[in-house]
């Protein structure tokens, strides 16, 4: 049950496990060294309330009623979503931790764990995901100044970073180098580039699209 | 199913090979089939002579020989699996002489109707010898041979599920009272509240104490064959069983009605088998409402007298129980659960008929309602 007064944006432990007793043990471990917590019942409670703006990671039981962890995880992955995932099970089914691991987990911990690989896996999962966030807004505003580019500041941003000439794209769009040097400027100041390899390097953080 | 010996001691042999946990076959030298128990065609009415791995067969017994049985058995309709999921086999040799384990694999993930199962298959070796062959006594002298030996094996099979049951049932318990004791170290070292701490005490005391039930009620589950029966109130046995599961839970969402009779009728049990027969129930009543797309979670507990009968009704308004499992419920083994090893339900009934009583389950198109009638007198 989300605390409403503690700040939304404040990095959170999601624990999602059905049974009441572990939820509300790993609520008490997890705030005891100052963590956030947040705990959930089941998987579609969690996934119906999912913000992808929030930070943090998410502990997520294997085993549950409805939507399994597995699921879950699966499910949060093609939507993208940035939050590592430390999985725990009361069985220790090895190719099961073998696929959570592969399909990006953390780590697969067994129940019962101790205190101190849980908590170790949690800072490292908090690490893991304000990096990822980081490299997520990074990304983000490169694709926002992109976005702002004119249809045709965008197909002459192209062509600079895939390495050509002004000239060379002047004769190709049939237009004079002039314009392509005016269209540059715009899209090199729009993208906040100081040189043509930082542009380079803003290009490749944008999504390929298109 | 092929049953050509029709004398009296067969047939009561048989009674008992039908209803083991383990698929039976019993196979002359001209691979053709003596006797097979449902569990053996329902293992092998979808599964195609492709699909099973005979690496491990006697050599006494060729793999041709072993096709061709089974094929035969193939030729019946499907019993119980009408799915769409493969399933191969493999056998490994058991420890018991002429007995096979039988691997089955379901190529669908997550998805075991049944869990991992062990099967096994006697061959026997029916003398080819012209003049026995229709000498029927000879062939129940060799199956009551092995007879001992698969009652044997079925009970240490049920023994490994039931251990395999009692780690998944601990870990739970164990895994709160760990984590709630670390918890309670570092906020003593962090100089919490004592209030923080005392309520994750009294967790720690519930756990603890819930982990020793689970270790009871396996042990009455081992011994459920002698009941020790005392007077109880039902009603009382049932609440008790109640306070075990979530329902007892403050925060749970699931609605509970209770109407119990009012006289508080004492009945004979054997309360400790009793009371994991209602929680055995409540904990499927509670896994059918907790699905996730049911709208208000309800459990309907009932108690009343009804003739010579007591009556105990547990109903859910949950998703009912698919009509093609229906007849299987209370086979060993049948589970729809992910995480299930089917043997609740056959405990239950295995339990109730030990006091003389009967357990019937009805599922409409939605929700479940088990009935129980214990009789009244003569306990």
């Amino acid at each position: 049950m989300p605390d409403s007064i503690a700040p939304k944006d404040e990095p959170t432990v999601f624990v999602v496990d059905d049974e009441p007793d572990v939820r509300a043990a790993l609520r008490l471990l997890i705030k005891s060294i100052g963590y956030r917590v947040e705990c959930f019942a089941s998987a579609d409670e969690f996934f119906s309330q999912f913000d992808h703006n929030r930070k943090g990671c998410l502990i997520l039981d294997v085993r549950m009623p409805g939507m399994s962890g597995m699921d879950l995880q699966e499910k949060l992955s093609t939507i993208d979503a940035l939050l590592p995932i430390i999985m725990i099970s009361g069985h220790g089914e090895i190719p099961m931790a073998v696929k959570a691991v592969q399909n990006g987990a953390v780590d697969f911990l067994q129940k019962p764990f101790s205190d101190q690989q849980l908590l170790d896996r949690i800072s490292q999962a908090m690490d893991l995901g304000s990096k990822r966030h980081d490299e997520h807004d990074i990304q983000q505003d490169a694709q926002n100044k992109y976005d702002s580019l004119t249809p045709r500041e965008k197909e002459i941003f192209t062509e600079v970073v895939s390495g050509k000439l002004n000239k060379v794209i002047a004769y190709e769009l049939n237009i004079s180098t002039r314009t392509v040097e005016i269209h540059r400027a715009k899209a090199m100041e729009k993208m906040e580039a100081k040189n043509l390899s930082e542009l380079i390097n803003l290009a490749r953080l944008l999504k390929q699209k298109d | 199913m092929h049953n050509p010996v029709s004398d009296t001691a067969f047939s009561a042999q048989q009674t008992i090979l039908d209803n083991l946990p383990v698929a039976i076959i019993v196979v002359d030298k001209h691979a053709s089939i003596q006797y097979s128990n449902p569990q053996a065609a329902a293992l092998f009415s979808e599964l195609s002579p492709e699909q099973i791995n005979l690496t491990q067969l006697s050599s006494a017994f060729t793999e041709q020989d072993f096709l061709k049985a089974i094929s035969s058995l193939n030729k019946k309709p499907a019993q119980i699996f009408a799915s769409p999921f493969e399933k191969t086999l493999s056998f490994d040799r058991c420890q018991l002489p002429g007995l096979y384990h039988l691997k089955m694999v379901t190529t669908l993930e997550n998805k075991k109707s049944q869990n991992n199962c062990l099967y096994l298959i006697t061959l026997n070796h029916v003398n080819n010898d012209p003049s026995e062959i229709s000498n029927e006594p000879r062939k129940y002298t060799l199956l009551k041979k092995n007879f001992k030996e698969l009652k044997q094996f079925s009970r240490l099979n049920a023994m490994r599920e039931i251990s395999s049951s009692m780690a998944d049932q601990l870990n739970q318990p164990l895994t709160a009272i760990l984590s709630y004791t670390q918890a309670m170290q570092r906020l003593y070292q962090s100089n919490a509240s004592l209030e923080e701490i005392s309520v994750a005490m009294d967790r720690v005391v519930i756990n603890a104490e819930h982990a020793g039930q689970v270790i009871r009620d396996i042990r009455a589950q081992l011994d459920a064959n002698s009941l020790s029966c005392q007077n109880a109130s039902i009603n009382q046995l049932i609440q008790e069983s109640t306070h075990l599961t979530e329902l007892d839970n403050p925060a749970s969402q699931i609605n509970l009605i209770t109407n119990f009779e009012p006289l508080n009728t004492t009945l004979c049990v054997g309360t400790i088998q009793f009371k994991q027969v209602i929680l055995s129930l409540l904990n499927n009543a509670i896994d059918a409402v907790t699905d996730g797309s049911i709208e208000t979670p309800e459990i309907t507990l009932s108690t009343q007298i009804n003739g010579p009968y007591y009556e105990i009704t547990i109903e859910d308004n949950g998703l009912g129980i698919p009509p093609e499992i229906q007849d299987n419920l209370f086979n060993p083994f049948m589970t729809t659960k992910e995480n299930g090893i089917g043997i609740g339900l056959s405990m239950c009934h295995h339990i109730i008929e030990l006091h003389k009583g009967s357990i019937t389950i009805d599922s409409e198109p939605k929700g479940t309602k088990v009935t129980i009638c214990l009789p009244i007198k003569n306990h």
